[in-house]
């Protein structure tokens, strides 16, 4: 009976011109995105080590200036020194040196040295030159794996994982739950234009809930996987990138990680498909309570803005961090955690977070479902809704 | 097989159902007729469980009740309700709706074919809904509920829409259904079609059963015959007491009883009203309609 049921909403999701435009949209988002984004060019290594150097090289005439009278300035500067040595070594490696391996210790040695400085912290050096702790740990992580896996340290592979990091950042948060929200916007409304067809089925209503929930996200996981393949694969094309061994960052334990971009892109999609189950029940949920389409998306929408709503307010409001993380690129990257001053929120912790949630709204689904069977109809008969 | 005890459905300022309470068994077709705004769809949806009355019980197969969801499954496997016409998927064809009823009660949907070819439906029932005329989504809706096939059916003017040829063969089809052991309900505006099947019709009103006839086992019968107000004044003081004046129009004198002599007597006399056709028999759906409803 419940595969008899899901092959027909499976069929009426077929016939709902919605559910193609999004997933045409789908389709198109990570295409148009690459089209348009891969003409611009990220910064070379090179621009980037002449940027470092400059920073470098201006801190240390700040540092110069006070070193004298100051004694930890003084202990700062030393470091800074050589700091600015090995950038300057750096550049040399990567350009007439060629020398990538030495590159990288060099790179190492400067977080290395960086991390003393900020421990002291960072005493005589301008605040708009100060490298923040998180960004030290994330070069850190990224030398460490190319050390590791012996990968060459420029290679147009980079820019496609800046690429696809980029994307998944736009499309992930609020484009996301917009797009599942109205997908799922007329789960159960769209039974009271056809009641008198559906009301007697002879399946139960978690049955029912469960075959729309399936049948939704498979369209939506599929549409976006197939979508985020053409993307992926243009963009690799144009920039003749096909390596997915090159690192990405990820925030883990208070810690930053490098992690290959296959290993990246597992955690995003496993992560995705939890995030889309997550709202598909929420939207069963509010079809419940307010019996309305619209009433689904303004209202999803209004409570992915409430932390923000609290935070421009001044309220702290810790219990609502978790309706963020379903912005799984910032949760990755370790932004979120950042943001909402919460170290504790990497991927492991926001995905059970989630998965606790989604259990919670599926139980609350249930429950209201079955509170149907032991109301006391009083003043007025009761109108079984679903 | 059906037992509703009792059963109370109340508005704020509006009465619908009040202590109605009534026993259905299988291999019976039951009319139910009441103008609209009566109850008759509120009594269905109070069997089907879409709506819970204010009071009452209603009782399937001896212990069966809408007392939790898995009970109402148990039930719900043994009953369908029609369909309105406004309600089916436009996108959809007529196939697919057949198909979801058959395998959504059946289980499989091998008898959807033989189905749409005895309702005649081969011409179109493989296009989108949005096709269909009215009369053709109608006889939809009731291969819907022949292809669930369920022991028991409520079908809330089933008739609705449809020529005559397709009354005909729907109702031909009922009666093959009440052979088959069915119990059947009908709410219907088709009045003297429910005599064509029905077993009983019950009549609804201030939201209780008004009467309750028995259409194959009634043995009273009257001379019937339509006269107008002024002549009914000038005939009644002659007619027995328990005749009947349905309607301001039918006149009704019950020949249980009456002698042989005594009905020659009545018929000549009411021969005299030319034009006026004169009939022997029980009192049908229409005659009764007329009675309880048109009284006023």
């Amino acid at each position: 009976m419940f595969w008899k049921y899901t092959s027909f909403e499976s069929k009426l999701l077929l016939k709902n011109r919605k559910n193609w435009f999004i997933g045409v949209f789908l389709l198109l988002f990570f295409v148009l995105y690459f089209m348009y984004y891969q003409q611009i060019t990220p910064p070379t290594l090179h621009d980037q080590k002449s940027g470092e150097w400059g920073m470098a090289y201006a801190a240390f005439e700040y540092l110069d200036l006070t070193r004298h009278d100051i004694p930890e300035v003084a202990e700062v500067y030393d470091y800074y020194t050589e700091i600015a040595s090995l950038v300057g070594m750096q550049r040399w490696y990567i350009g007439n040196g060629n020398d990538s391996e030495q590159y990288v210790d060099n790179g190492l040695e400067i977080n290395r040295l960086r991390l003393i400085v900020d421990d002291l912290g960072n005493r005589g050096i301008p605040d708009h030159l100060i490298i923040p702790r998180e960004e030290i740990l994330k070069e850190d992580a990224m030398l460490r794996y190319i050390k590791e896996n012996d990968l060459p340290i420029e290679s147009d592979s980079f820019a496609t994982n800046q690429h696809l990091t980029n994307v998944l950042g736009m499309f992930t948060g609020l484009l996301l739950l917009v797009i599942v929200l109205i997908s799922g916007n007329e789960l159960l409304v769209y039974e009271r234009k056809h009641h008198s067809v559906l009301k007697g089925f002879p399946i139960s209503f978690m049955k029912k809930v469960t075959s729309k929930i399936a049948v939704h996200f498979i369209q939506l996981y599929i549409f976006l996987v197939f979508g985020f393949l053409f993307g992926v694969i243009y963009v690799a094309n144009k920039l003749d990138a096909n390596e997915f061994s090159f690192p990405i960052l990820v925030y883990k334990n208070e810690n930053f990680i490098a992690v290959s971009t296959s290993e990246y892109l597992l955690y995003m999609f496993l992560g995705l498909a939890l995030i889309i189950v997550l709202i598909l029940s929420l939207s069963v949920l509010f079809n419940m309570l307010f019996r309305n389409a619209f009433a689904n998306i303004l209202i999803g929408l209004g409570i992915f803005l409430l932390p923000d709503i609290a935070s421009a307010a001044g309220l702290k409001a810790t219990f609502l961090h978790p309706i963020k993380y379903i912005d799984l690129t910032k949760v990755l990257s370790g932004d979120l955690a950042t943001e909402l001053g919460n170290s504790s929120i990497d991927y492991w912790n926001a995905m059970a977070t989630l998965g606790i949630i989604t259990i919670v709204i599926l139980g609350t689904i249930f429950t209201i479902n079955k509170l149907v069977y032991h109301r006391v109809p009083k003043d007025m008969p009761l109108e079984k809704a679903f | 097989m059906l037992k509703l005890e009792n059963i109370s459905v109340k508005y704020k300022d509006k009465v619908v159902l009040e202590n109605l309470s009534f026993s259905a068994n299988s291999g019976e077709i039951i009319g139910l007729v009441a103008p609209n705004g009566t109850g008759k769809t509120t009594l269905f949806n109070v069997i089907a469980n879409y709506l819970k009355p204010n009071k009452g019980n209603v009782t399937f197969n001896g212990n069966l009740q809408y007392k939790t969801e898995r009970k109402e499954l148990s039930i719900h496997k043994q009953l369908v309700t029609l369909p309105d016409q406004g309600d089916l998927f436009e996108e959809l064809s007529g196939v697919d709706h057949m198909k979801l009823y058959a395998n959504m009660w059946k289980g499989s949907s091998k008898q959807v074919k033989e189905i749409y070819e005895e309702l005649h439906m081969e011409g179109y029932v493989k296009k989108k809904v949005k096709t269909y005329s009215l009369g053709m989504r109608q006889r939809l809706c009731f291969a819907m509920i022949a292809a669930a096939d369920t022991p028991i059916m409520l079908m809330d003017e089933v008739m609705n829409g449809l020529d005559v040829a397709n009354v005909s063969l729907i109702s031909n089809r009922l009666m093959k259904m009440k052979q088959e052991g069915k119990l059947i309900f009908i709410a219907s505006h088709l009045l003297a079609n429910l005599d064509l099947y029905a077993d009983r019709v019950i009549y609804l009103r201030d939201g209780g059963i008004v009467h309750e006839q028995r259409l194959n086992e009634t043995d009273e019968e009257f001379i019937k015959i339509q006269v107008t107000e002024e002549q009914y004044e000038k005939l009644q003081y002659a007619l027995p007491e328990n005749h009947l004046y349905i309607g301001k129009r039918l006149c009704c004198i019950p020949v249980t009883g009456l002698s042989m002599e005594e009905k020659k007597e009545w018929i000549e006399k009411l021969s005299e009203y030319k034009d006026k056709e004169l009939t022997i028999g029980p009192l049908g759906t229409p005659e009764f309609y007329e009675r309880y409803y048109h009284e006023d």
